[in-house]
This record gives structure tokens, C-alpha cells and sequence, in this order.
């Protein structure tokens, strides 16, 4: 080649020749760069591909979780009782909706969903369809049957959007306590209110420590005695003296929260939580339980009750006037306000007082519902007032406040906080100290006199040791004033008394007498046949077994000198 | 040698083109089944809300009192009819003996 080109000078040749040759070479490594890269691009793909084919994929999980993509979204979480019963969900239905412009005869659409809607509003309809929107409500919340008729009408400019409604299986049963929501999901009363936020964006259920066997039973045995003394209402409590969860808690009239609108302001009300109450007698639990825990009264002094009390133109009498010395377990026995009148005068004011404030009788309850009472109690607190307070008048506080004291009166002494949720195991409150464990045992002892002996006897329930104390309160007249035929009867009481797990409360508004009680509608004659009929019932599901009530043990718990008159020697004050 | 590597190139290449859409194909395909089973799964789990809803009001326990009342002749639980297995202990044989002297046979 080179012998060719001969006569070609050759220095400027080989120059040429030269960058030529310096251009191919930096053109061959260049080209030569770009091939191996791609050559091993092309390899690792092609091994890639291997991998994830023909291998399949080392290192790569087999099944890939995707269980977050396919959990159900619903707008509000579910609440159970304290068994996982449901109480309210959230399911989503078919409502109706129309885009009034594609409507094309109004007046004959109206009447085509007449047909599948019969209680429709002609009218109203008529006007929305007529409106210059392009989407009207025509009817929320259809059933699945009348979706598919109103779909087979084939009405054009009506369509269906599914959509989050809250449904309450359990109905009346606990209603006051689960609240309702609107229809666009925000709760209006009780849990449903209380826990707006979390249950509308939780999906984890509220679990709450209500068990809806005892709702039942509660409102069942209740509501009997409302009909047959004609009473107008009442309120029932059952609550675990150890822990202070509520396990039932109803209230009376209640309402359906499916026909929220049609119900009254009444039922809507919540009596056991929102209502207050001048309590009468069963307030003398908390007064003789102050007197012996101050030592001002043992379970042996006697009060002089033969003649009735007359101070600033009142005048404290009994209800079966003894006109004798009663001792302190006589003075709870007979329910004798002259009695109770004179303990309280011994230890004053002030002591009251503070026991009322450690009971928890000036605040609201903690209990976790936005309908809370707070009690009515006199801002200047005078002798009258300790003397009347002594056997619950002249201070008012809600069921849910009397049946919370008691727990605290019968467990040892010590006040729990009150709950509607459920305690998970390992989970305990703060409670506080109020009263000596030593006289919590006293007011046990007498707590079960007045049911063996006293006014008291209705509720005893066989095997199951019920103690508690009556109270028939008269109501304040509207006028003002006390109305004696208007009364709040009640029953407060534990169980099994010799080692107390639940309490159970029962109260009947404006209870009238009837020919089975002979005229009477005391809380011995109204309330305590209901509390009987409760325990029985629900001690079982509980698993509070039943004791042979003389065992020589649980004698030796209870036992109980009554000593009637009481020590004459001790002087009360007058 | 450079006309054959050429050759075993394409080859790869083809090979690798029809792997990679198979592979693809292969994995649209699964994708399409489970978004079907995401949507089942969804509509299941819809199914079962409504049933434990449903569950729930054919549980409340005046519904079941009265059809245990209805149908099977069931009262409240008297105290008298629990007894707790400590306190068989030692009454249980009598019982036992007394009904086979007293049947003859059990």
C-alpha cells in the first residue's frame, strides 16, 4: 500500500495520515467505550431478567402484603359493650339524589316515587326538582329494596350515591349512653359526641364497659315498676364497686336513636347522669358513715327521737315517729330523720362539708359523657342545712353521684373515678382514700340490717346479700315549697354486702300507690322489688355466686349489735 | 467470530425482548387479579359489617328472652339452681345411690 502512494510527498501524507489515523483510533476507543457499556447494560438487564423470571427474584418476598390496600374505610369506628357486643357501626347505603336539569317531567317523576316512597312531600320535592341546582337530596338512607325499585322506574336525572349512615343494632339499650350522631356524622350526645375525634378517625373499636345482658335487665324490671305504679320515670345504675366501671346505666323514658326526630325532649333526657335529685333517706349512708368515721358516733350511742326537731320554722319529723332513744343502727334501720338530724348537729358544718367535697357531691362526675350534672348545693351552709342534708334534702346530686358514694361508703373507703370505658386488664385508677376501711365494714353491717329487718326487706334477693338503704324523697313543688304526693323513690344498695362487688341503684320518679302496696309507694314498696328482681338476675351473669346467707361465716361478717335505745348515758347535744 | 457473536447478540436480544413482555404480561395479569380480590376482599368486609350489624339486633336480649320464653319454656335462674362443684363434694354419691335403689335400674 504504502509502495502506491510513493510519489505522494511524503511528510505532509503522514501528517495527514497521522490525524486520520488519530481520529479513527480516538473514534475506535470511543466506539469500543460505548460498546462495552451497553454490552454490560444489555447483560445485567438480560440477568436481571433471568433473576426475576427463571429464578425468581432472590431476596424478593413470595407474597407481598398488601392488607393496608384493602381495609375497608369507614367514616366512624365501631362501639362494643364490655363482651364485643355491637352497639354502633357505620354501613354504607344508597341515597337518592337528583340533578334537577336532567329532571324532564317533574310532576310525573314525583309521582312514579310515589309509588316506591309513599310518605314523600309532594311539594317539597316538587320545589326542590324545580330549583336551578344541578344536585338536590331527594331521600337519605334508602333500604336496599328500595333502591332496586326506585332503579327500575328508570326516571332519568335521579341517581344513587352510597353513603356512611350510623346504625344502632341494640336499639333502646344503652341509647342514653351511646348517643346518636347526625345525619352527616358527627356524634351529637353521649360516646358518640364525647369521642367525636377518635371515633372518626380510629378504626380500632371503642370498647365501652357496659354489658348489654345488664342494660336489659335494668330496663326491664324497671320499666315494671314505672307501669305499675304509674310512675312518669326512672333511672337505674349498676356499677362495679371495685373498679368503678358502670356496667348498666339507663334511664327512662328512653328513645330508639334509629327515630331520633320523633323523640321527645323527655327521653332524650339522660335522668341517671344529667338529672338531679334531692336523694332523702339513702343520703343517711353518707351521714352515718361521716359520724363513725369521726368517731362523733359509734355503732352503740343512742339520739333522743320522741319528740321532732323544730329550728327556724322548720320542723324535722319522722315518717313512723318512734318516740323513743334510738341507737346509731336503730336511726338507719327506721330511716329517722330526728335522728340522723341530731348526728349531723354533732359533728357540724364544716365536717360535712368537706365529706360532701370528698364524696365528690360539689363537681361534675369524670365519667366520659358530655351529659354531666352538677349539683345544687347551698352556698351558705347552715346549721338548717346540716340537719336537713343529714337525711338528703337541701342538696342535689344525680343517681350516677349517689350510686359513685355509695361504692366508696361500701369498698373499703375508697372513690374510684365512675367510667363508661372499659378497664383493660393490668389497667387500675387512682383511687382515693375517704373513709376507714373499719368503718366501711360498720356501714356494711347496717347496710344489711335494713335489709333483713328494716325498711329495706323487698330487696333481698336469696343467697345474693343485698344491704342498702331506701329513700323517699318528696319533690319540690314548682310553686316551692315540697309537694308530698310528688316522690322520688329509691333504693341504693350492694352486693354480696359481706364482700362488696357491684352496686345497684334504682330510682322511680312520681311512683303512685296502688292496691299490691297498699297504697304505698315508698322506695321499700317501689324500688327495692325491682332491686331483688335485678340481682337475682344479673348476680349470675356476673358470677357472683350465691351463699347460704346463715352461714356461720358470713353471721360473723355481718353481725350487728342493735342495742336498741343506744347508750342513754352519752347525752346527745339536745 | 465477529459474524457469529453478532448473530448470538440478536439471539440474546430476542430472547430477552420476549422474556421482558411475557414478563410483563405475566405481571399485569396478577396485578388485574389482585386488584379483583382487593375489591372482593373490600366488598366482603362491607358483607360482614352488615352481618355483625344484623347479628347484633337479632341478639338484643329482649329478642332472645322472648324466644327462649316462646320456644324453649326458659324463666330467670333461681339462686337455689346453682350449685358449685365444692360443694357437691361428698353429697354427690348419696344422690347417685339413692336413684339407682330407688329405679332399680339405671
Amino acid at each position: 500500500m504504502k509502495g502506491e502512494l510513493g510519489k505522494v510527498p511524503e511528510r505532509p501524507f503522514i501528517k495527514l495520515d497521522g490525524v486520520v489515523n488519530r481520529f479513527i483510533e480516538v473514534a475506535k476507543n470511543r466506539m469500543l467505550l460505548v460498546c462495552a457499556v451497553f454490552s454490560f447494560a444489555f447483560v445485567l438487564a438480560g440477568l436481571r431478567l433471568l433473576d426475576v423470571s427463571v429464578i425468581g427474584g432472590l431476596g424478593e418476598p413470595s407474597v407481598i402484603s398488601e392488607s393496608a390496600r384493602a381495609t375497608l374505610k369507614t367514616g366512624r369506628a365501631d362501639i362494643l359493650d364490655r363482651n364485643g357486643i355491637l352497639l354502633a357501626t357505620s354501613l354504607s347505603v344508597p341515597s337518592l339524589y337528583a340533578d334537577p336539569s336532567e329532571v324532564l317531567d317533574a310532576e310525573a317523576a314525583v309521582d312514579a316515587l310515589k309509588t316506591v316512597l309513599f310518605n314523600l312531600n309532594k311539594k317539597n320535592i316538587l320545589a326542590k326538582l324545580k330549583q336551578k341546582k344541578r344536585f338536590v337530596w331527594l331521600k337519605r338512607g334508602l333500604t336496599p329494596a328500595q333502591q332496586l325499585k326506585i332503579n327500575a322506574l328508570g326516571i332519568p336525572g335521579f341517581h344513587f350515591q352510597e353513603e356512611d349512615r350510623r346504625f344502632y343494632p341494640q336499639g333502646r339499650l344503652g341509647s342514653h349512653i351511646i348517643g346518636f350522631s347526625g345525619t352527616d356524622a358527627v356524634g351529637l350526645s353521649g360516646v358518640e359526641k364525647q369521642f367525636d375525634g377518635i371515633l372518626r378517625d380510629g378504626s380500632e373499636p371503642l370498647s365501652l364497659s357496659i354489658d348489654v345482658r345488664i342494660q336489659h335487665i335494668l330496663r326491664e324490671e324497671i320499666q315494671k315498676q314505672i307501669e305499675s305504679f304509674e310512675a312518669i320515670g326512672g333511672a337505674g345504675v349498676l356499677l362495679d364497686a371495685n373498679s368503678g366501671e358502670i356496667l348498666g346505666m339507663i334511664s327512662l323514658p328512653d328513645f330508639d336513636p334509629a327515630f331520633i326526630k320523633g323523640a321527645s325532649s323527655q327521653a332524650k333526657f339522660n335522668t341517671a347522669t344529667l338529672g338531679v335529685y334531692e336523694m332523702g333517706s339513702t343520703f343517711k349512708i353518707f351521714n352515718t358513715a361521716l359520724a363513725l368515721d369521726l368517731g362523733s358516733a359509734t355503732m352503740t350511742s343512742g339520739y333522743d327521737a320522741t319528740k321532732p326537731i323544730r329550728i327556724a320554722r322548720h320542723t324535722i319529723n319522722d315518717y313512723r315517729p318512734k318516740k323513743r332513744w334510738l341507737s346509731v343502727p336503730e336511726i338507719f334501720m327506721y330511716s329517722s330523720n330526728i335522728g340522723s338530724a341530731k348526728m349531723a348537729d354533732e359533728f357540724g358544718s364544716l365536717a360535712q362539708k368537706e365529706f360532701m367535697k370528698k364524696l365528690g357531691f360539689f363537681n361534675q362526675l369524670d365519667v366520659e359523657l358530655p351529659e354531666r350534672a352538677s349539683p345544687i348545693f347551698p352556698a351558705r351552709w347552715r346549721r338548717i342545712n346540716t340537719m336537713t342534708i343529714s337525711y338528703g334534702h337541701g342538696i342535689a346530686v344525680s343517681p350516677l353521684h349517689l350510686a359513685s358514694g355509695v361504692a366508696t361508703i361500701v369498698n373499703g373507703g375508697i372513690r374510684w373515678p365512675v367510667t363508661i370505658l372499659k378497664r383493660h386488664a393490668g389497667q387500675k385508677a387512682v383511687g382515693k382514700q375517704v373513709i376507714s376501711s373499719k368503718t366501711s365494714l360498720d356501714m356494711r353491717r347496717i347496710l344489711r340490717l335494713v335489709v333483713e329487718n328494716g325498711t329495706g326487706k323487698k330487696a333481698s334477693a336469696n343467697g345474693y346479700l343485698v344491704g342498702g338503704k331506701t329513700g323517699t324523697a318528696e319533690k319540690q313543688a314548682v310553686q316551692g315549697g315540697y309537694a308530698k304526693k310528688l316522690r322520688l323513690s329509691s333504693f341504693v344498695g350492694a352486693f354480696p354486702i359481706h364482700d362488696p362487688k357491684y352496686v345497684v341503684l334504682v330510682m322511680v320518679d312520681e311512683p303512685k300507690g296502688n292496691k299490691d302496696s297498699f297504697g304505698y309507694a315508698t322506695g321499700g314498696w317501689v324500688a327495692a322489688p325491682a332491686v331483688k328482681r335485678i340481682v337475682s338476675r344479673s348476680a349470675p351473669l356476673l358470677g357472683v355466686h350465691p351463699k347460704n346467707e346463715s352461714s356461720p361465716k358470713i353471721r360473723q361478717i355481718l353481725e350487728i349489735n342493735i342495742n336498741p335505745g343506744g347508750g342513754k348515758k352519752r347525752l346527745a347535744s339536745f | 467470530m465477529f459474524r457469529h457473536s453478532i448473530i448470538l447478540l440478536i439471539f440474546a436480544i430476542s430472547i430477552a425482548a420476549v422474556g421482558m413482555f411475557s414478563l410483563k404480561h405475566e405481571v399485569q395479569s396478577r396485578k388485574a387479579k389482585l386488584d379483583a380480590l382487593h375489591q372482593d376482599i373490600v366488598e366482603s368486609q362491607e358483607a360482614i359489617r352488615v352481618l355483625r350489624a344484623e347479628w347484633s339486633f337479632i341478639n338484643q336480649p329482649a329478642h332472645i328472652e322472648r324466644l327462649a320464653r316462646k320456644h324453649l319454656g326458659f324463666v330467670p335462674m333461681q339462686s337455689h339452681q346453682i350449685v358449685r362443684l365444692e360443694e357437691l363434694k361428698g353429697k354427690q354419691l348419696e344422690i347417685v345411690k339413692g336413684s339407682i335403689n330407688e329405679r332399680g335400674v339405671r
